[in-house]
């Protein structure tokens, strides 16, 4: 009964159960928004070599039985979503790598659609004889005259974010303990004042194969890993505890010396830091983000309410704003899958959408909602490729990608220097928004006072709460130094959770109301 | 290709077992479990979604000299099950050798009850799709004719779900579980000042199918939650007291029981380290955990460890009493276990209503639920979003939104006052509504 909509960064939450997947390099990439018609990006199908058809003899013949099944009983569309997905998290704990856990999920999703009706099954097992009994379980929903499958499949041009393979699955166990001990042990070595540290390693291997009623044959395999690192310091009786993550769609040549050695440092330095941090006083006041982790700001307070289906049964509160201004003119935000190796990349969406740009706020003006097949159809549209599901187990919905914030004309000095009194936020853990009130939140980990135009004290564990399209039209700055955060972000919306990517360049928004505490 | 879809949970677990032992690791837990969900989705007084799910899958947790490893498959075809095997076998011996390490102590699987805790019913088998059709079409109409020209959008979905699970360990655990549950649920958005369409729910549970026969009043309760969202405002940053409505106040205890997990306590991520046997809250909490509620959505008689269910004080008239230990962490904090996890926590109820504890407060604020928030677990310091209905002279005056509230949980919940009488029953969680007497509430 999970209906909230939210975002987790589990490098700042306390609790390991909040598993979710990390990266690196600090590289920004920018993207052009573009509308790509789907026709474009025909291709002729492969004929032979696919995942699905070498490893479980899923071909043309098996996939068009089932499509038929799935429209025998009427419908507009049907589509089947294979998944296989293979995945690791080894732990490092009291000096020592000493547990792991491996997970192989394999099925099917078959789905069938009338407007904006939904029928929906999935098979665990993939014998025709399973996928055809799921299939008519799916078509129940139906009862009109039967759409008609494409008599061929065809390719559709996808682009190649990551490396469309499987990277993990040669890689020994002895290479991955050797990343989680790296850590961990480094850890312990900065500071005399760190008393426990702890790493997660993930690693996975995601084969997804879709094919439709419309012809449409897709495969993509997509890659990620995690490194997680938390510690805890005492000092003088008192104990801090924070921590660190990067994910990425990546193998395991990420994992550098450097690149080890600088998720330690952080983990420490954050840790260290809230010994000298306080809870910041409470009330309004003009709130300054910090560059990157900041970008929960756009995940929170709009991008879910930019999700069309929210938007389609008019229960956002954006849902009467479409091309209405509704930010500064030098306020645009895109959520895009084309970020090279990001965490929220996609080169292809759940429902065989390549991947691509979206621009959903231009110049402060609503152009576009996130759009699935049943969005885009009800809105007369072009799908843009945000369909995106948890597994075979579950249906598509408007998800987000990487969502950002394009550079505004601000210089981030200009902007700090710009607040007599305020809060500077730089960490975060979590955030949730409720979409029709509009109102949303975020905890912020780690952050400073700002006094007087410059930053003073570090403050921690502090909830900030607004108003979606209010905190918009209080975005008074917007910096030049746009970045994208690589933190191991997870969001959950309707008991669905996907990995996730954001970013923002240093931004004003000039009141919010900060928790805290009055003396 | 083809898998054995006839083989029981019991045949898998006991092939799986041996697989293990074929492979040379002498201690092994195995889990394997299976679960049909179905359900539809009314909205506009069409189906929105039906869904019908069947899963089945197995553990293993392997111990062999301090090496550990969980292993955890779906994919039941042969050739695939032997490389899940050999695949588990070498992730485990590739791990360094932890001495803490090892399958609980037979001893503890003594003492389960036989008893029934009322958790299957044979007849959610055959809840048919026409009434699970019609009770999320009832609820969805309800809200919507209720709601008049105030009403957006409802959607009602009404899921069964029939689960089981056996459990084997090589040191002589057996056991085997099974559970049924049906939830009706209904939320509606409402238009409002503005462009702000709050939205309210409610929601039916039980494990028996007999239980769920009024459709329509999930729907009407849900437009009763949204109206006490209409016209909010926010108001000035204040301190007052607060009363916090019996099913948010889950989100508001999981900060306190973050802390209660042995993991936490070893780790140095415990802020309740030095409080065991002291006093944490006021006199007038108390919260039991305990897994012989009949019907209710924790209960059973062996945890996930096989070690055999009994009740467990976890705060007694504010003093707290038990920490959450597992097997693994007993042996690191050189304790004994109690459980790793938790069953049902029961929040010993008050005399009065919640209507009552509202007309005794000249000021406070009623807190309806939470938006998003989070709590340190090794400081104990907390802050959530709050939303809910300003009290004002024993009356509820009107709806606000966008407060924060902040504190540390060794201080909070000394200032818990009072426990009314009203236990929410949907959740493993059976807590009544909570007052506090005085909170720092971040507003204007």
């Amino acid at each position: 009964m999970n209906r909230r909509e939210f975002i987790v960064n589990s490098a700042a939450m306390g609790a390991v159960s909040a598993m979710g997947a990390p990266l690196f390099t600090s590289c920004v990439h920018h993207e052009k928004s573009v509308t790509r018609p789907l026709q474009k990006y025909i291709l002729p199908k492969q004929s032979t070599g696919g995942y699905f058809e070498s490893n479980f003899g899923i071909d043309e013949d098996v996939v068009r039985r089932v499509l038929r099944a799935a429209t025998s009983l009427g419908g507009d569309f049907a589509d089947i979503y294979f998944q296989h997905k293979i995945s690791d998290f080894i732990g490092f704990e009291d000096g020592q790598v000493n547990r792991a856990y491996a997970q192989v999920d394999l099925g099917a999703g078959i789905r069938v659609l009338k407007g904006e009706q939904t029928g929906f099954a999935f098979t665990e097992e993939l014998t025709p004889n399973a996928l055809i009994k799921a299939a008519q379980t799916a078509a129940s929903i139906a009862s009109s005259a039967p759409v008609k499958p494409a008599d061929h499949f065809h390719g559709v041009e996808i682009p190649s974010l990551y490396a469309k393979k499987p990277v993990w699955i040669n890689v020994s166990p002895k290479d991955k303990i050797a990343v989680a001990s790296h850590v961990g042990k480094k850890m312990m070595t900065l500071d005399p004042a760190i008393i426990k540290a702890s790493t997660w390693f993930g690693d996975s291997d995601e084969a997804v194969l879709i094919a439709n009623t419309e012809g449409v044959w897709v495969e993509d395999i997509r890659p990620m890993t995690i490194l997680y690192a938390n510690c805890a310091a005492q000092k003088d009786g008192r104990i801090e505890s924070n921590g660190f993550s990067r994910s990425a769609r990546r193998g395991v040549e990420m994992y550098t010396g450097d690149f080890m050695d600088e998720i330690a440092k952080q983990a420490v330095e954050r840790t260290l830091l809230l010994f000298e941090a306080t809870v910041p006083p409470a009330g309004e006041m003009p709130v300054v983000l910090a560059p990157a982790t900041s970008g929960i700001l756009l995940h929170e307070a709009m991008g879910h309410g930019f999700e069309a289906d929210f938007n389609r049964k008019e229960i956002s509160i954006f849902s009467s704003m479409m091309n209405k201004s509704i930010a500064a003119d030098f306020v645009t935000i895109v959520d895009t899958a084309l970020t090279p190796e990001a965490r929220g990349a996609v080169n292809v969406d759940d429902e065989g959408c390549p991947g691509q740009s979206t621009t959903l706020v231009e110049n402060g003006r609503l152009v576009s909602y996130l759009h699935d097949r049943i969005s885009a159809k009800y809105y007369n549209v072009e799908q843009t490729g945000n369909g995106r599901r948890e597994s075979f187990r579950s249906i598509p919905m408007p998800r987000m990608r990487v969502t950002t914030m394009e550079n505004g004309p601000h210089h981030p000095d200009e902007i700090i220097q710009s607040v007599k009194k305020g809060l500077y936020a730089v960490d975060f853990a979590n955030g949730e928004v409720a979409i029709g009130a509009g109102d949303y939140s975020f905890y912020v980990k780690t952050g400073y006072l700002i006094e007087n135009g410059k930053l003073t004290a570090p403050v921690k564990d502090v909830n900030l709460i607004g108003n979606g399209p209010d905190s918009l039209k209080k975005i008074t700055m917007v910096g030049n130094n746009k970045s994208i955060d690589w933190g191991t972000w997870t969001c959950g919306k309707d008991g669905q959770s996907v990995p996730v990517g954001l970013g923002l360049p240093t931004v004003k928004v000039s009141a919010i109301t900060v928790g805290g505490v009055n003396s | 290709m083809s898998k054995d879809t006839t083989q029981t949970i019991e045949q898998t677990a006991q092939m799986i077992l041996e697989g293990v032992h074929k492979r040379g690791i002498k201690d092994v837990k195995v889990v394997a479990s299976q679960s049909r969900n179905v359900s539809t989705v009314y909205r506009k007084g069409v189906i929105d979604k039906v869904q019908e799910s069947s899963r089945k899958d197995v553990s293993v947790y392997l111990y062999e000299n301090g090496r550990y490893s969980v292993s955890t498959s779906n994919d039941f075809r042969k050739d695939a099950l032997e490389t899940f095997l050999d695949s588990a076998v070498a992730l485990t011996r590739a791990m360094e050798k932890d001495p803490f390490r090892e399958l609980t102590d037979p001893e503890l699987y003594k003492g389960r009850k036989n008893i029934d805790l009322k958790l299957y019913d044979p007849n959610m088998e055959s809840f048919t799709t026409e009434r699970r059709n019609d009770l999320a079409k009832e609820a969805e109409a309800a809200a919507m004719t209720t709601a008049g020209d105030k009403a957006i959008s409802a959607e009602a979905s009404m899921e069964t779900q029939t689960a089981s699970a056996v459990q084997l360990h090589s040191n002589g655990f057996e056991g085997s579980e099974a559970g049924t549950q049906a939830w009706l649920f209904t939320e509606i958005s409402l238009k409002d000042k503005g462009d702000k369409r709050p939205s309210g729910w409610d929601l039916n549970g039980s494990r028996f199918a007999a239980d769920m026969v009024d459709g329509a009043l999930t729907g009407k309760k849900a437009v009763e939650r949204a109206s006490l969202k209409l016209a909010s405002r926010k108001i000035e940053t204040q301190r007052c007291p607060m009363i916090v409505e019996n099913r948010a106040v889950g989100r508001l205890l999981g900060g306190l029981l973050s802390a209660t997990v042995g993991r936490a306590l070893q780790q140095k991520r415990s802020f309740l380290e030095s409080f065991e046997g002291k006093r944490i809250a006021s006199d007038a909490l108390s919260i039991i955990d305990d897994p012989f509620i009949e019907s209710g959505f924790g209960s059973r008689l062996f945890d996930s460890e096989g070690i055999s269910a009994r009740q467990m004080p976890v705060i007694e008239k504010g003093i707290f009493k038990n920490f959450y230990i597992d097997t693994y962490y007993g042996k690191k904090l050189n304790r004994a276990p109690t459980t790793g996890g938790r069953s049902n926590l029961t929040i010993e109820p008050g005399l009065q209503t919640l209507d009552e504890l509202i007309s005794e407060l000249p000021k406070g604020i009623l807190v309806r639920g939470f938006i998003g928030g989070n709590t340190n677990s090794t400081t104990g310091d907390f802050s959530l979003g709050v939303y809910g209905t300003l009290i004002e002279n024993g009356t509820l005056t009107h709806a606000i939104s966008e407060l924060n509230i902040s504190g540390n949980h060794t201080e909070l919940w000394k200032k818990l006052s009072k426990v009314g009488n009203d236990p929410w029953k949907f959740s493993s969680l059976r807590s009544p509504s909570i007052v506090f007497d005085e909170i720092q509430f971040s507003g204007n």
